[in-house]
């Protein structure tokens, strides 16, 4: 009985532990990769910035080599100041971008991630009646993982009958109201749904309950369920870390695009690279505003429980899919909108600087 | 009562008296030969103590039951030690490398010695073992390892367990034994009654002492019969033992290991739970 004790206290001690811990992985995770943005465009040090910017140099000297021989001619012939001076814009501005290991493009690229990344976050702060994105979505996945600790909880009844079930389930009431204050700490405010479920554990009589999800009977599930879920909360984790991973592989890219914008191609590869630049944060705030539109719904109507996988392949595949297609249909036409009037405002640039540069010579 | 009529039943109550204590004496003799476990020394004692002059039994007729008694006590040890035998048979025939593993194990009774076998397969000595081998492989574990070690001692725990029951009891071969033995029996038994009935009908007391020889030995190899089943039930049941505990084992194994999966899968989940993340670094419960 005493081992009994010893063991139920160190259950309850336990809580959320688990989860714990993985948050505080989680918060690493994020101070790693704004340490990864800050080391990665460190224009002293960063050997990789370096070598992708001496890239860029190379291909925007041959671009000039190239334009020299097919362009150049022709505007000595035609003593052009104009077209000349046009020619010149994009190498003098190239190496402005480039100079000095890229420092400008590396602050731009910067600059560019630090108003994305706000916008991003900023979006989940909004508040929507009595709760923000962020707190609906805090509030849901919190339920959703002091459950599946309830249930790994009473898992242990799970194969007993008789006098030894109602011991067994009679033990396990001071733990699940551990874990539901720890979630509770953590969430910062009361968990209805998670509540009304422990009350229920403990009155297990109460079968009214069966379909909002906080009947007791629900706490024995398969061995099946957290595989589910695992799966699903990886492919989640796996989909947000992606597209950080997708945003500083294009922002390594840029000297490059920078590079070959130099070349006479229908679209400057660096509005290219711009407009798909910012179609990443496109999906990431589309994906945040989905999935806490959702959130909000489900914390609304108290269903953090009857919907905790149905939530889970939410996050996991249909919003991604949802906010990657909004974002590629919306990122195609900012870019051509772009490369068009671009286009336009760079001859009319050129052309009046040209004009002016002739009347001076 | 005329003296002579008493005299004439005097002279019939010696080779009574006489012969009720050539009977203790057999008996007593007959006794302690059970102890000895040898038949054959049974009837030769108990036939030796009679001292064939008291009862003018031809010295011819004498040797002839005597023989008799030890042909019969030969075919009866003969065909009951056969079963064990047998078992041993059975692992000689050797047809896989478990086979020839365990025959180097074989005690006095012809069973490997299981302890000695499971403790030299757990301590590696039989790691070129094809099928050790081979699972080694399977399983990408090419040092070997705990679990395929065990998986081939309980293999040869089932295999002394299949061939000793094949052999002993299931087989065609057993079971011809067996009739053998119960029909050996049952003759035996039948003779006994024969004899007895016979006796109480002789007056003839060479041909009681004869029969009653006859039936102490036939009775001891009905009791050497049971002894020996006795062994073979014995073994069979040790055996059966080893197994049910191989499968208590292996069934309080597959429980702990769905229920630490169960908590391993509950753990992971979990863990992964806590690893969620929003796009722009929002990561759960951080409270800025």
């Amino acid at each position: 009985m005493f081992a009994l004790f010893i063991a139920q206290t160190s259950t309850a001690g336990q809580a959320l532990d688990t989860l714990s811990n993985a948050i505080e992985v989680s918060q690493k995770t994020v101070e790693s990769w704004n340490l990864l943005w800050f080391n990665t465009f460190n224009t002293q040090e960063s050997a990789l910035w370096i070598a992708l910017v001496k890239l860029g140099l190379i291909l925007a000297g041959m671009s000039v080599i190239y334009l020299a021989v097919t362009s150049g001619k022709e505007i000595i012939e035609k003593q052009s100041w104009s077209e000349l001076i046009a020619m010149l814009i994009w190498p003098i501005v190239i190496l402005f971008f480039l100079s000095n290991n890229g420092k400008v493009l590396a602050e731009s690229v910067k600059f560019f991630h630090g108003i994305g990344g706000a916008q991003v976050q900023q979006i989940l702060e909004i508040q929507l009646g009595e709760m923000t994105f962020r707190s609906a979505l805090t509030d849901v996945n919190l339920t959703s993982a002091a459950k599946e600790e309830i249930e790994k909880l009473y898992s242990e009844c799970q194969g007993k009958v008789g006098e030894a079930l109602v011991e067994c389930w009679n033990d396990k009431k001071e733990a699940a109201q551990a874990i539901l204050n720890e979630a509770e700490q953590k969430n910062g405010s009361p968990l209805k749904s998670l509540q009304r479920f422990v009350e229920n554990l403990a009155n297990v009589t109460n079968v009214a309950d069966i379909a909002s999800g906080d009947f007791a009977g629900q706490v024995f599930r398969s061995t099946v369920l957290p595989i589910i879920r695992l799966i699903l909360r990886a492919v989640q984790w796996a989909f947000v870390n992606i597209l950080e991973a997708a945003l500083l592989l294009t922002a390594l890219f840029s000297p490059v695009a920078m590079g070959l914008s130099l070349l006479p191609l229908q679209g400057k590869p660096i509005w290219a690279w711009l407009v798909g630049f910012m179609s990443l944060f496109g999906i990431q705030l589309g994906y945040n505003i989905v999935v806490g539109l959702v959130a909000v719904v489900i914390v609304n109507s108290d269903a953090e429980l009857v919907t905790d996988i149905a939530f889970l392949f939410f996050l996991a595949v249909f919003a991604p899919v949802l906010a990657v297609s909004i974002a590629r249909g919306g990122g195609t036409a900012l870019y051509n909108a772009i490369a068009n009037n671009t286009k336009q405002l760079t001859d009319i640039f050129s052309n009046a600087i040209g004009v002016f540069a002739g009347k001076l010579i | 009562m005329s003296t002579q009529t008493i005299l004439m039943k005097f002279a019939l109550t010696i080779p009574i008296m006489v012969l009720t204590l050539m009977l203790s004496s057999g008996e007593a003799q007959a006794q302690s030969s059970d102890k000895s476990n040898t038949i054959t020394t049974v009837s030769n004692s108990s036939l030796n103590n009679v001292n064939p002059s008291s009862f003018t039994v031809p010295t011819s007729q004498t040797q002839q039951i005597e023989q008799q008694i030890q042909k019969d006590s030969q075919e009866f040890l003969g065909q009951v030690k056969n079963p064990i035998d047998k078992v041993s048979g059975a692992i000689a025939k050797i047809t896989t490398q478990l086979d020839q593993m365990l025959q180097s194990f074989v005690g006095s009774l012809k069973i490997p010695d299981l302890q000695e076998v499971v403790a030299k397969i757990m301590n590696g000595n039989f790691t070129d073992n094809e099928g050790t081998k081979l699972s080694a492989t399977l399983e990408n574990k090419p040092q070997g390892s705990y679990s395929i070690q065990s998986d081939l001692a309980n293999l040869a725990q089932q295999q002394t367990a299949t061939s000793t029951a094949s052999d002993a009891t299931l087989s065609k071969a057993a079971q011809d034994r067996q009739a053998q033995m119960a029909q050996m029996v049952d003759q035996n038994v039948t003779k006994n009654i024969q004899l007895g009935e016979e006796s109480q009908n002789q007056d003839v007391t060479q041909h009681i002492m004869r029969n009653i020889s006859q039936q102490t030995a036939l009775t001891a190899q009905n009791q050497g019969v049971i002894i020996l089943q006795n062994q073979q039930a014995q073994i069979d049941r040790a055996l059966a033992n080893t197994l049910s505990a191989q499968q208590a084992k292996e069934l309080s194994e597959l429980n702990i290991t769905q229920r630490r999966q169960d908590a391993a899968a509950g753990t992971a989940s979990s863990t992964q739970a806590g690893l969620f993340q929003m796009p722009g670094g929002i990561t759960l419960g951080e409270k800025e």
